[in-house]
Formats: C-alpha cells, structure tokens, sequence
C-alpha cells in the first residue's frame, strides 16, 4: 500500500445495479482462464438462474459502492491495489487483464479498500502484536481488549438481537479473538456472533497458545473459520483474507437467491441489472 | 550478543519474527514490545507472588495466572522463562506446593536475568546505530 494515512471506516450502502455486460460472474471452481467456449454466443460468463447445485457456489461479485458517509479519516487511495490482485488472483485470474472487466470509476472506491478486522485479546502485549501484525498485512484494525467490548464496537448489546442503527458506520469484515480471556471467552463471544443474525456472517478467527484438539474442534463446530495457535506469525495473516472472500460470496449469492425469489412469478427469465431498482437494505456490519 | 542469547535459549525464533515487525513505519517496535513485556510479566508476576500467600493450595488459581505469564513470554520469545513457566504449570497440575514454589524462584531469576540481557542488547543497537541493528543472529 503506498498510502499510509489513516484509513477511514467505509458504511457500504448496498449493491448498486450494474448493467449486465459490466460485470463478470465468476464461478470459482472454473475461473475464466480454465472454462471451456460458451455454447450459446454470450460473453464469458456463468448465469447464477441456471440451476446451479447447491454445493457450486458460483461466487458472484459486485462491487459494493462506497457510501459518502465515513466516520473519520478518509480513504487512502493507493496506486497499486494488493487487496484486488489478492482477489483476482483468489478467483484464479492469471491477470488484471484477463479477469477485470470494466468498471464505473465509482466503484474503483472500494475495490482499493482495506478490509477491516476486529482484533479481541485481553493481554495488551498480544494486542500490539496482533496488531502489528494485520496492520503489516494491510488490514484496518481495531483492537478490543475484551468479548463485550467487541460486541458492544458491532453493535450488540447483550439483550439485544439487533444492533444500535447509528452503529452501523462501521464495517467489520473479520473479528480474531483470543480464546482464553476473563469474563466472556473467545468461544462465548464466537457463540454470541453466531447466534445474531447480523453478525453471523463476519469470519471469526480463534487465536490459543495451548494446543488442544477437543478445544480446537469445539471452536470450529461452533462455526469459527479457522484457529490459529499462538504466537501468531507474520505467515499466519495470509489465511485471513480468503475467508473474508469466502463469506462475502456467500452473501452475495444468497442475496442474488432472494432477489430472484422475490421476483414475478410471470417472468422466466431476470430483467437486465440496470432496469431494476434494487433495494437498499440495511447494511449489515459485514460489508 | 545476540547470538549468544540465541545460543543460551534465551531468546526463540518468535523473537525474530517480533524483529521482523519492525520497519521504518515502526522503528522502535522491538523495544516497545519488550518494555511492554517486563512492564505485564511483572504484574503478572506479583499475582502470582501475592497468590501464593494468600491462597494457599489454590492450584487453579495459581496456573491460571501462570497460563497468562506464560503466553507473554511465549509473544516475544523468552525461551528459557517460558520453560520455567511450564514446569511451574505442571507442579501446580500435580498439586506440588514445593515444585511451584522452586519453579516459581526460577521464574523470577529468568525474569531477572532476561531484563538485564536485553537492556545490554538495546544499549549496544543504539550505540551501534541502524546497522547494528540489521544483523540478525546466525541460528
């Protein structure tokens, strides 16, 4: 990142319709490169209201409009976007030119963005190293020094299912949490996101320094990511962002599913993206 | 002289990937973490002196703050106090007041040593100036 200013927390407004010739779908069991000549003339492209099997999730990717609002500080742009060739190259994109389609510049916002990440730990030494070690990566951080401060920061209070609505300037893309801590654990506090259906979706890391495989198993059968034993190292950052990408598909796919539920039952086939108005629904904290 | 803290199992390959952190965005962070370590091990540590004392043969209690001293010391790479850790974890898992209170001297005297060691390697980086501080130890 050639930037370093101070990167602000970006609210996303919710997916802006995009004619569909401007985007491409991409399936990430057949990345472009790999896929065999479409048989019908149309652009390279997989169509999400084909009956897909459920265990294919095409990954479907729009871009997410920044909205006007940040909380403070403001976007760092940078020339050189290493968050977009990470994604082109999660697709299996061989390069910016053959996996990036054209874009409306409004859009170039977010694909710079940094991806922010919730970093809970009640040991302020791990705190700095966590820290430094996502800020390396270049992630936005935010650093927690307990579970409920970490609910209290997305938003959710301990009775309360939905989250405060002026909270909801800030995006979270994934929380790492140390498991061992006083008062509410790491598991409690993955328990607590999983159990909200506003925050289920943000990837939770678990972070332990003891190695305990019914501890480990324990954590990813509640629904954690990945589980990390510490001291987390330098190496350790690269499993982050493809979660973060994983969950993001998902949500734009079962978003693509509803869209196409709520439509005519009249109409086979989907109007083009740009006839539409699509809704703007209240941004959960993921974006 | 830090290879022989490499060398005499004080200091572990986490402490090069602490050193590794460190850029011109954050020159001094090696120092400020270590600071940052002997500023929370000695609290931790005088929990676990004033435990001692005051809740006899309270094992759970006694590991549990030894579990924290232990995972700082494992952050930066504080090799031979993390053993000393261990093995004070394992008396408490035996339920040995004795083995606890011997490990728990040797905690302290690692603690001791440890500070002094490093204060003398930060000493000599600033006198040595940034290229000094670009060696890394031969492992």
């Amino acid at each position: 990142m050639a930037s370093k200013e101070l990167i602000g927390f970006v609210d996303c407004a919710g997916p802006i319709p995009i004619p569909s010739d401007r985007f491409a779908l991409y399936d990430l069991e057949h990345p472009p490169h790999h896929r065999s000549p479409p048989s019908n003339n149309q652009p390279n492209r997989t169509s999400v209201t084909e009956s897909t099997p459920p265990d294919l999730l095409p990954c479907v990717f729009f871009f997410f409009a920044a909205s006007p609002r940040l909380v403070r500080g403001k976007l760092a742009t940078t020339e050189k976007s290493s968050d977009h060739e990470d994604f082109l190259s999660f697709t299996g994109a061989q390069s910016k030119e053959e996996g990036a389609y054209p874009l409306p510049s409004s859009m170039a916002v977010a694909t710079e963005a940094q991806f922010h990440v919730l970093a809970v730990d009640d040991s302020l030494l791990d705190r700095k190293l966590i820290e430094r070690l996502l800020k390396t990566s270049s992630f936005q951080v935010t650093a927690v020094d307990s579970g409920s401060k970490a609910l209290e920061f997305l938003g959710l209070h301990d009775h309360e299912e939905s989250p405060i609505s002026d909270q909801l300037d800030v995006a979270v893309n994934l929380i790492i949490t140390d498991y061992c801590m006083p008062g509410m654990t790491g598991y409690d506090l993955l328990k607590k996101i999983k159990e909200s259906s506003y925050l289920r979706d943000i990837p939770v890391v678990i972070m332990s320094s003891d190695n305990i495989p019914s501890r480990i198993n324990r954590c990813l059968e509640e629904g954690a990511d990945e589980f990390l034993l510490k001291p987390v190292r330098l190496s350790d950052m690269s499993k982050l962002k493809p979660h973060i990408l994983k969950s993001r598909c998902k949500e734009h796919y079962e978003q693509e599913q509803h869209l196409q539920s709520n439509s005519s039952s009249n109409s086979h086939k989907r109007k083009a993206a740009d006839d539409e108005i699509l809704p703007s629904p209240i941004r959960p904290r993921h974006c | 002289m830090k290879k022989s803290l490499f060398d005499q199992g004080y200091l572990d390959e986490q402490f090069c990937q602490v050193e590794d952190l460190q850029d011109e965005a954050s020159p001094n962070f090696v120092e400020e973490v270590v600071t940052l370590f002997f500023k929370d091990s000695g609290r931790l540590m005088s929990n676990i002196e004033q435990a001692l004392e005051k809740y006899p043969r309270d094992f759970n209690r006694w590991d549990a703050y030894m579990q924290q001293l232990k995972g700082s010391c494992c952050s930066i790479g504080a090799s031979r106090m993390k053993n000393e850790c261990m093995s004070f974890r394992d008396s408490c898992g035996q339920g040995n007041v004795e083995g606890c209170m011997r490990s728990f001297q040797k905690v302290k005297r690692e603690h001791a040593v440890l500070r002094q060691k490093l204060e003398s390697y930060f000493q000599l980086l600033r006198q040595a100036g940034p290229a000094g501080a670009a060696t890394r130890p031969i492992m």
